[in-house]
């Protein structure tokens, strides 16, 4: 099938599919009860959809995101109560309320009206929300969105005493027409494009950023990502998200009530998320559409069994965190299942390789000069690098040795804008680097890899290479949410050329494996994998050869000489290992106690005596 | 789990929810009960559940409506607006009910409005006090007073009992519930000629009085007027008895809970509330009332209770008079709905569809509650 057969297919799916149900569910007579039943599980999709885009790829646990609904409910609230009623106010009632196809329609163009008031609110909401609480993380993100969400409450309840003498404000009777527009076609188109959306984000590359950013926000900026955008970009659509489920909600109550989106409104939105599998938007949705409808049917117990149906609810929950903590589908997608099928199938057929124009694109020689001069940084008191001078030629390999505590990796964290350094300046092909964010910094040209191994560990391997080819895709977001034929097209390329990188690197081979779970040297070659893929000038390789064994470091070791040939480009290389930096440097800068205490060729370094007091603590002379 | 197991489960369960075998022959008339048994208003619910379940089981006694039992189907909202629709279509649908009882928070029953419009089943709330909960709808009616009535009957109680002229008013401003009874107080004393000499608030939360008490009394009242709740209202009298005020208290339905009387003590005396119903009223209806009810659950009926009963009374008088069980005759007969005997007073329905009665004024000596008198606005 085409790609825009497809596309037009799943468009009509999204939004026929539910009018073709309500269409059903009126032609058959379902009873308003389980319509009512259906509504409410596609309520709680929607809010699981929204949710496992902020809490299970993002990894930003918000608990102010029943705020976000008050919002849509109460702009919603006001367009239809004010608005609405403005525009309604010359037609006549009965054919307002009426069953007729073209009252359908109107209700229905009002209900997207007054949607739209309600997510635009939301946009607003989530940013002025977003840019001061997202910077937080963890714990402290989980206190300052409940912060919000408080304050929200509060507005709303100030709000609604100083203006109607009242803790929650309803909806004139005229717009009691509105109620009808709360049904099976308008609730699933929502809960529909709400899934579509996410889904189409995150399964692209473009997407894929966000839980890079989970896994490791610093190293995500270190492949380029502007973790800030992303993360505000996750959370404007989750709240989004919500605010049409408050919309929904407002008018089918035909009440804005804040008491309704609260804190505990909040939890019960996570609960699904958690229990469904919080980085599998499968499973989160799943969870909320089949526990909303075991409660339903809870509720057929006489009432002195009612009140215990929470605690069995509450039961289950329970059980199930116990014996599956990973939720029940633990990272796993529907998608996952289909492509194994279609692996299996297409097991033995030759896969796309790349165009050899792209091919030759990524090896392109594109090496940088890079200059430190008087680069200083104190730590309070503590001098960490003193007038850090440094200058590498295009296509050199430069060596940065020392002692431990010497300051070689704070001498990287400057240049890669991980610390600011006090004084002094970075250049990049003489541009000053100096004040710019990290993955502002990588997007320049440089990249770096860790001491302490930061690969997106629960990612695949290929997606570990894709997420770093990020800062050099045309399409973004949109289109990608979209589904563009552009995207596609570009989606096939990504994935040819990290699987081209791969192969250069000798990790083809376990592309679909989990990143975390390979062999220690796999995973070092796979991070300077992942930073090849950002098209850097400028290599910073942080101790590559620590922890290795003697066979390892020979072939890292022919590695560095592979990628300095293919790609030509500069390497400043950070090494303990002796036997790496003479092997593989063409000059080596010696760091003591934050000073440049030697700087030249491998044999001039071993004969240095200075070097050989810092490094075996004695003066030369009385060491011979 | 193996299916051994789940099949004994399953016809326990069966049998459980199944209706109890009845004595009568004929159908039950099945009427809905919307309630919060569970969350934050959980003890509104239960107790109008214990008030509908006794209404229920005595009229069964008696014969039933026109010789069919009646029989009542509960369903919990968790004290929650976004429940309501759901529970109400399921006691419509499923249950077939022909009328529906509930809710208690004024929000809960505007929530389940548009349900009980549209599938034209009336709906006859128990306790919800926001005058806006009636106007919603020809299908729902009323057996509790509104927030006026009992503003006005407050404002006439101090004006022609107790000759207040200068009333000092306190509010808790953080509930609805208190800021429109303050309003409405204000609105009829001052047309009865009285004066509010000054307002002063309070946050729930608060726990010293002693800054708005003094503030208060600066102003030279002859009447506190507290229109909050129980907690606070016995620290405030404390404060006001401490700082040498002797005159009198007065406030709403608010101040009904026994917690008062242990916070305030004698410090209560010469105060006075307007409530649904007193357990000190000597009428032996009442009496019979509380009787049984402490025998079987084992406390004093709050008025939650007490109104719960009401409702079912006046739902089953019209049922009885509709003539058939279709919810626009039932609807029709609940609008001519006139001296019902209830606990909480004679009702008769108005054009607004709220109930008519008398207000109970109960007064405090030596810390108990009494019945002062029965008032009429």
């Amino acid at each position: 099938m085409s790609r825009l057969a497809r596309n037009i297919l799943v468009l009509f799916g999204v939004i026929g599919g539910p009018i073709l149900a309500q269409y059903c569910a009126n032609r058959f007579g379902l009873s308003q009860y389980a319509q009512g039943i259906l509504y409410k599980i596609a309520l709680n999709v929607t809010l699981a959809a929204g949710l496992s885009l902020i809490i299970g790829f993002a990894g930003q646990f918000s608990l102010g995101q029943a705020g976000f609904m008050s919002v849509g409910a109460f702009f919603s609230g006001l367009f239809t109560s004010k608005l609405v009623l403005a525009m309604t106010a010359s037609m006549n009632p009965a054919f307002l309320e009426g069953d007729t196809t073209s009252a359908a329609f109107l209700r229905g163009g009002f209900l997207i009206l007054t949607m739209l008031a309600g997510m635009a609110a939301a946009v607003v909401a989530s940013i002025l929300v977003g840019l001061p609480s997202l910077r937080l993380r963890g714990d402290y993100l989980a206190i300052a969105t409940l912060g919000f969400g408080e304050i929200g409450y509060n507005l709303l309840l100030v709000y609604f005493q100083k203006q109607y003498s009242d803790t929650a404000y309803y909806m004139p009777n005229e717009v009691n027409f509105m109620e009808k527009t709360v049904n099976i076609a308008s609730s699933w188109t929502v809960a529909l494009v709400g899934i579509l959306v996410v889904r189409n984000l995150i399964s692209s590359t473009a997407g894929r950023a966000l839980p890079a950013i989970r896994e490791d926000e610093i190293a995500a900026g270190a492949v380029g990502i502007n973790s800030t955008r992303y993360k505000l970009l996750a959370f404007i659509i989750g709240s989004v998200l919500a605010s049409a489920a408050g919309v929904l909600e407002a008018h089918q109550t035909l009440t804005v009530n804040p008491a309704n989106y609260r804190f505990d409104r909040s939890i019960e939105m996570i609960v699904p998320v958690v229990l469904g599998g919080s980085g599998s938007l499968t499973g989160s949705v799943l969870a909320a559409g089949l526990f909303t409808f075991l409660l339903e049917l809870l509720r057929g117990l006489p009432s002195d069994a009612q009140q215990y149906r929470t605690i069995v609810y509450a039961g289950v929950l329970v059980v199930i965190m116990i014996l599956r903590p990973q939720g029940l589908m633990g990272r796993y997608e529907l998608g996952d299942l289909f492509r194994y099928i279609a692996r299996r199938r297409s097991a033995g057929r030759p896969t796309m390789t790349l165009p050899a124009l792209a091919a030759q694109q990524i090896i392109a020689p594109q090496s940088g000069k890079l200059e430190c001069r008087d680069l200083t940084i104190r730590f309070g008191g503590l001098i960490a690098v003193n007038g850090f001078n440094l200058s590498l030629a295009p296509r050199e390999i430069l060596g940065l040795i020392g002692p431990n505590g010497a300051g070689k990796t704070t001498c990287f964290n400057m240049i890669t804008g991980v610390y600011r350094p006090t004084s002094g300046d970075v250049c990049l092909n003489d541009q000053s680097l100096v004040g710019s964010k990290t993955f502002r910094i990588n997007q320049r040209g440089i990249a770096r890899t860790f001491q302490n191994i930061r690969l997106f560990a629960n990612l695949s391997v290929l997606d570990n290479v894709r997420i770093a080819l990020h800062a050099h895709l045309k399409t973004g977001v949109p289109a990608a949410i979209l589904r563009t034929a552009a995207f596609y097209k570009e989606e096939a390329l990504t994935h040819a050329t990290a699987m081209h990188l791969l192969d250069l690197l000798d990790l083809s081979r376990v592309a679909d494996e989990r990143a975390g779970s390979l062999p220690y040297g796999d995973q070092r070659r796979l991070e300077i994998a992942r930073a090849l893929a950002t098209r850097p000038r400028v290599l910073c390789l942080d101790e590559p050869a620590a922890g290795m064994n003697p066979a390892e470091k020979r072939d890292l070791l022919n590695l560095i000489a592979k990628i300095h040939q293919l790609f030509q480009l500069t390497i400043l290389l950070i090494e303990h290992d002796m036997q790496v930096v003479m092997g593989v440097c063409h000059r080596i800068v010696v760091l003591d106690h934050g000073e440049t205490i030697a700087i030249g060729t491998p044999a001039e370094i071993r004969k240095n005596p200075a070097v050989i007091e810092a490094y075996l603590g004695e003066p030369a002379g009385h060491a011979a | 789990m193996r299916l051994g197991l789940i099949a004994p489960i399953v016809s326990a369960l069966a049998a459980f929810i199944a209706p109890p075998s009845s004595v009568f022959a004929a159908d039950p008339i099945k009427i809905g009960h919307l309630a919060s048994l569970t969350g934050s208003e959980a003890t509104f619910g239960q107790s109008t559940d214990r008030g509908i379940t006794m209404a229920a089981e005595e009229r069964n006694a008696a014969g039933g409506i026109n010789g069919r039992p009646v029989e009542i189907v509960t369903v919990d909202d968790q004290s929650k607006n976004q429940e309501v629709n759901n529970c109400m279509m399921k006691l419509i649908q499923q249950d077939k009910v022909v009328a529906i009882l509930g809710e208690i928070a004024s929000s809960n029953t505007i929530a389940a409005i548009p349900a009980a419009q549209r599938n034209k089943i009336p709906l006859v709330t128990p306790g919800s006090t926001n005058p806006e909960v009636t106007k919603k709808g020809d299908y729902v009616f009323r057996v509790c007073y509104t927030d006026i009535v009992q503003g006005g009957a407050i404002a006439g109680f101090a004006a022609k009992r107790l000759d207040a002229k200068r009333a000092a008013i306190i509010t808790d401003q953080a509930s609805a519930y208190s800021i429109n009874l303050s309003r409405i107080f204000k609105q009829e004393f001052e047309k009865l000629g009285g004066k509010v000499v000054i307002e002063v608030s309070y946050k729930k939360t608060d726990s010293d009085y002693n800054a708005q008490v003094r503030q208060a009394l600066g102003a030279k009242p002859d009447l506190l007027v507290l229109t909050g709740y129980y907690t606070n209202i016995g620290n405030i009298v404390l404060t006001a008895r401490r700082a040498g005020y002797t005159g009198p208290c007065i406030g709403g339905d608010g101040w009904d809970s026994d917690a008062l009387y242990q916070i305030g003590g004698k410090a209560l005396d010469n105060c006075y509330f307007t409530n649904h119903y007193s357990p000190d009223d000597p009428n032996p209806r009442i009496q019979d009332f509380v009787k049984k009810y402490q025998s079987k659950y084992g406390s004093v009926p709050d008025a939650m209770a007490v109104l719960g009963y009401d409702a079912a009374l006046v739902l089953f008088d019209a049922v009885a008079r509709a003539g058939e069980t279709t919810g626009p005759k039932i609807r029709d007969a609940l609008a001519t709905t006139k001296n019902v005997q209830a606990l909480s007073g004679s009702i008769t329905i108005d054009k607004e569809r709220n109930a008519q009665k008398e207000i109970v004024i109960v007064g405090i000596k030596d810390g108990k509650r009494y019945l002062k008198e029965l008032w009429k606005n």
